[in-house]
């Protein structure tokens, strides 16, 4: 009789530990995160913006086809823009928190403005097929409306980098070469909310990005001269880091989804 | 009896002995260089003999591990993503877009007896060596990673422009020896590679 009250209460414990543990799966919150960013663009019809997004679970939010409407926006929707959403593109895969988050790039078109646009508390709101509707925090938008390029400068090597021991995804010095520099330079824009300096030396420009408060990686170049000139450097992403997430502390935004 | 027991040691001796004769080394980076410490390419056979001293104790199933380097910041050159030159006489508007699978973020090495898996596999070491490494879950491949590049640029007549990736990782390596019965299967250095940071840098030259 003991020995059948002892398989009893094992096989009851053994079954109690299987339940717990399937709830405990199914207790798994579907997150999406997204990291305040300065995204900048100069005006391309050619090219694309990315915004990046993580998830930890396969969700249609991953999934062009499931979309059914996308704009960019502020906080208090003053401004908006629809969005021509061109894909969704799976990036690198990164551990935070104890989990395994996927990132994403949805890619859209570039919309023509046709003056220097910038968003400082950019959203993006996604809606999908579903119905369900996701808003994200973005950071900082700027689009630079294209303008005719002086050609005073011949660059010949292009590259950007950190400060040193610097674990953020935050481009700090930008690098230009040059083997023609025919014009004195006023200020150099780089479409972010903040100023630049520069220093120039005998073949090459370091662009120093003074304050940056969100993650950079990437940005165009608009050289002003002291005769009223400009020239263009077209949107080069000068780093890709892989450890995104744990290096971000208070810059990552916490969502879930449904 | 006798003939089973016969046939059970050939069948070990068969699988002890077959086993990879060597592994590969890092074929994306043109350059690589640990700030503080040693690439396993570099370890010289007296570093090899006392390292093995630590995994050289038997026993009877599984793997013995000693890590020399355990996330050492390194970094690295990689291959040329594209050259371009106009030989022709007038500028062209050069664009350049590239979508990729699978970057060179995590990449594996090995000496000795230790076996990589296929690639078809995903990138490791064969017998279950990746998992007794305990690596963190930064190591670990991810299989669908793609890169997008897109560049648009002007390019000067007798001009070639270069696009080429550098930028930082980080190392563990050591030794690792493989027992079954008792018997040692395989020994071996292992290397386990991440890409952290990685930087583009465009070149124009006139040539």
């Amino acid at each position: 009789m003991k020995k059948i009250l002892l398989y009893i209460t094992l096989f009851l414990s053994f079954s109690l530990l299987i339940v717990i543990g399937l709830s405990m799966k199914e207790d798994k919150v579907s997150k999406i995160l997204t990291v305040s960013t300065e995204y900048l663009y100069l005006y391309d019809d050619d090219h694309y913006m990315r915004f990046m997004f993580f998830v930890n679970v396969n969700h249609p939010i991953t999934i062009k086809e499931s979309y059914d409407d996308i704009y960019i926006h502020d906080e208090l929707m003053h401004e908006r823009m629809t969005l021509n959403i061109k894909g969704i593109e799976k990036s690198h895969e990164e551990s935070y928190l104890n989990e395994t988050y996927h990132a994403y790039e949805i890619i859209t078109d570039i919309p023509y403005l046709g003056i220097d646009y910038k968003l400082n508390d950019a959203f993006i709101t996604i809606t999908l097929q579903n119905g369900d509707t996701y808003t994200l925090y973005l950071g900082h938008l700027s689009i630079l409306k294209k303008t005719s390029s002086s050609s005073h400068i011949n660059w010949t090597n292009l590259y950007g980098i950190k400060e040193d021991n610097e674990h953020l995804s935050r481009l700090r010095y930008i690098d230009l070469y040059f083997d023609i520099l025919n014009e004195d330079i006023l200020k150099i824009d780089i479409g972010s909310m903040h100023e630049t300096s520069f220093l120039l030396y005998e073949d090459y420009l370091r662009i120093t990005i003074t304050e940056a408060p969100f993650l950079l990686y990437q940005c165009p170049l608009r050289i002003y001269y002291q005769n009223g000139d400009i020239d263009t450097i077209f949107t080069f992403t000068y780093l890709k880091d892989y450890e995104i997430l744990k290096e971000s502390g208070l810059l990552v935004h916490h969502g879930t989804l449904n | 009896m006798k003939k089973l027991i016969i046939l059970c040691l050939c069948f070990i001796t068969f699988y002890v002995m077959n086993h990879e004769v060597k592994g590969t080394t890092y074929h994306h980076f043109e350059t690589i260089e640990v700030l503080d410490g040693k690439l396993l390419e570099d370890f010289t056979d007296k570093e090899y003999k006392s390292y093995y001293k630590e995994v050289d104790q038997r026993k009877f199933m599984g793997w013995r591990i000693h890590k020399v380097h355990t996330n050492e910041k390194v970094t690295f050159t990689s291959e040329t993503l594209f050259s371009y030159y106009n030989d022709g006489y007038t500028p062209i508007d050069y664009s350049y877009k590239l979508s990729r699978k699978e970057t060179s973020k995590f990449a594996v090495s090995a000496t000795g007896s230790i076996g990589l898996t296929s690639a078809k596999d995903g990138k490791g070491f064969k017998n279950n060596l990746t998992g007794n490494l305990k690596l963190s879950v930064d190591y670990q491949e991810a299989k669908e990673d793609s890169e997008t590049i897109d560049i648009k640029l002007k390019v000067d007549p007798g001009t070639q422009v270069d696009l080429y990736i550098y930028g930082e990782g980080k190392i563990t390596n050591g030794v690792a020896a493989r027992y079954v019965f008792f018997i040692r299967a395989d020994r071996g250095g292992f290397e386990v590679f991440i890409v952290t940071t990685q930087y583009q840098r465009l070149e124009k030259r006139k040539i």
